[in-house]
């Protein structure tokens, strides 16, 4: 039997813990942010290049717990390639989903996204699922201009 | 051993297979506190010193009576040196912002440790920047981790207004030696702030003996009820102090131009107390004391070196404390590879409560090099069942990480 533990805490999470994905030097950066959660000390700092108003590239660098640092990594991976408009959507949805304010639909969504599903059933860690995607979220806000 | 005061206490009861370990952030009430705050609230509740009828002065006299009991308790040997607050937090934040403000000034310093919890590290932080005052932050001795006292000594000069320190840190357990701090502070002529919140949970506490200027504590941390605190100042330094809020109870005579305050403690304790506060506390040291405090410190320290040794022979736990050196109940630890947050939540979900994060004390965790840490607090209730399980929580952890 899988328990809710096992859930959160699936072989893909652990993965994208011990190995996080796209922490790297950027060409030009075009926006930064970072976030914090002074619960748990998770620190994420995302900075992104884009191209008419869409994510040519993205770093996000994170020291944080496994939740935490596997979200932002796998959130690196969907979000390459994004245009910022999707990328605001999917964020919402996320926010929505994770948080459980109202029925969102992910069976669309990559796989590696719909792993995170497991957090729901820890209310205290679901902060710690959403940093990576607020401060990419706040980032977009703050700094993208279509050039 | 002190197993069977296990069954004094309802939320253990209540919860059957509880492992609480987090009583370092705030301890479980034993029954007899809630009883006797119950009884004051059924038989002797009204407002305080106005009521000119008999159950104003029963309550009255159940509120001064704990303030005597606690008096006697810290061994200070007025009463009216004892003032009631909200907590530890809102106590320093009191000094910070009266006698804190009436003593520094441009260029003055202010000295404190790196193991202070936030609650005496903030309010002395922000009154050096709003004064112009520089703050010294006194570190620990790399080796044992106690405070460094030859780097305390030379950070007090003769502009040094405060010494800030704890009595006994809340991360880990380090009790420094309060004489000498004290003797330092007199020579140089600073005041001296004690934060007494986690030693007076597992400590006969007597200020005669090393002569603080102020110390505080808060009732939650040592079986009474959360939202009730102490503030000791010695009575010279009340009297000089201007007020930290002002309104009713407070005052000695107002008019329309103009206010005169009560004597302390009453010029420091502004509108209707939390009287169920301080019954509590009162209620709490009695069965504190009852029960002794050489006997609490030998069974937590007990439980947790044998946490310690289990830990130490189960291999990828780091610990921090040699075990010698382990003291107040408190033994922080960290999982190789797990980050404390996601340690905390497996143990949480086996029902085992430990505190995992900066703790409060965001200099000391960096002092360490860590980003956070988990820490497991015994205290009287705990058992060995509860260090075991503690062990299986940390073995389900790295198997849960594939460690």
């Amino acid at each position: 039997m899988t328990t809710p533990l096992d859930n959160m805490y699936r072989d893909l999470i652990l993965d994208h813990y011990e190995h996080p994905r796209n922490c790297h030097e950027l060409k030009n950066t075009d926006g930064t942010e970072e976030g914090y959660n002074p619960l748990c000390g998770d620190h994420v700092d995302i900075k992104f290049e884009q191209d008419n108003g869409k994510i040519t590239d993205i770093s996000v660098c994170t020291k944080g717990c496994a939740i935490c640092t596997a979200s932002g990594s796998i959130m690196s991976d969907i979000l390459k390639g994004r245009s910022v408009e999707e990328t605001e959507k999917l964020v919402t949805e996320v926010k929505a989903y994770l948080k459980g304010e109202r029925d969102v639909e992910i069976s669309n969504w990559p796989e590696t996204l719909q792993a995170l599903s497991g957090v729901r059933k820890f209310p205290i860690r679901i902060k710690c699922a959403l940093l990576p995607w607020t401060t990419a979220e706040l980032a977009l806000k703050k700094q993208i201009k279509p050039k | 051993m002190l197993e069977r005061f296990r069954k004094d206490f309802p939320v253990l009861e209540n919860n059957p297979g509880l492992t609480y370990l987090d009583s370092a952030a705030s301890t479980q009430k034993p029954a007899v506190v809630l009883e006797k705050t119950d009884r004051f609230y059924r038989f002797d509740y009204a407002n305080i010193h106005r009521g000119i009828y008999r159950l104003s002065e029963r309550a009255t006299a159940s509120y001064e009576a704990a303030r005597k009991r606690i008096a006697e308790f810290i061994g200070a040997a007025a009463p009216e040196s004892i003032v009631y607050t909200r907590n530890a937090t809102e106590s320093l934040n009191l000094i910070a912002a009266t006698m804190g403000e009436q003593a520094v000034q441009k260029g003055d310093e202010i000295v404190v440790t790196v193991m202070e919890h936030h609650a005496n590290f903030v309010p002395w932080q922000q009154l050096a920047a709003k004064k112009g005052a520089i703050l010294k932050v006194v570190g620990l001795d790399r080796e044992t981790l106690e405070l460094d006292m030859t780097a305390l000594e030379s950070a007090v000069t003769g502009k040094t207004r405060f010494i800030c320190c704890t009595m006994a840190s809340n991360v880990l357990g380090t009790t420094p030696d309060m004489a000498e701090v004290t003797k330092l502070a007199k020579k140089s002529g600073a005041l001296t702030v004690f934060d007494a919140a986690q030693f007076v949970p597992h400590h006969k506490l007597d200020i005669s003996t090393f002569d603080p200027d102020f110390l505080v504590l808060s009732g939650h941390k040592m079986l009474a009820l959360d939202g009730f605190g102490i503030l000791y100042g010695k009575p010279e330094h009340l009297a000089a102090m201007p007020p930290y809020m002002t309104g009713g109870d407070m005052i000695e005579n107002v008019t329309i131009k103009k206010t005169t305050y009560a004597e302390p403690p009453q010029k420091f304790e502004a509108g209707t107390p939390f009287m169920g506060g301080a019954v509590s506390l009162h209620a709490a040291i009695d069965y504190l004391e009852n029960i002794g405090f050489d006997r609490i410190q030998a069974h937590e320290t007990r439980l947790a070196k044998l946490a310690d040794e289990k830990f130490r022979a189960l291999g990828k736990v780091k610990l921090y404390r040699k075990p010698d050196r382990i003291h107040n109940g408190i033994l922080p630890f960290n999982v190789e590879g797990v980050h404390p947050h996601d340690v905390a939540t497996i143990l949480g979900d086996m029902d085992i409560c430990v505190r995992a994060g900066h703790h409060c004390a965001q200099p000391l965790i960096r002092f360490m090099d860590e980003m956070a840490m988990v820490r497991a607090s015994f205290y009287i209730y705990n058992t060995e069942e509860d260090v075991d399980r503690l062990i299986a929580g940390v073995k389900k952890t790295l198997e849960v990480f594939h460690k």
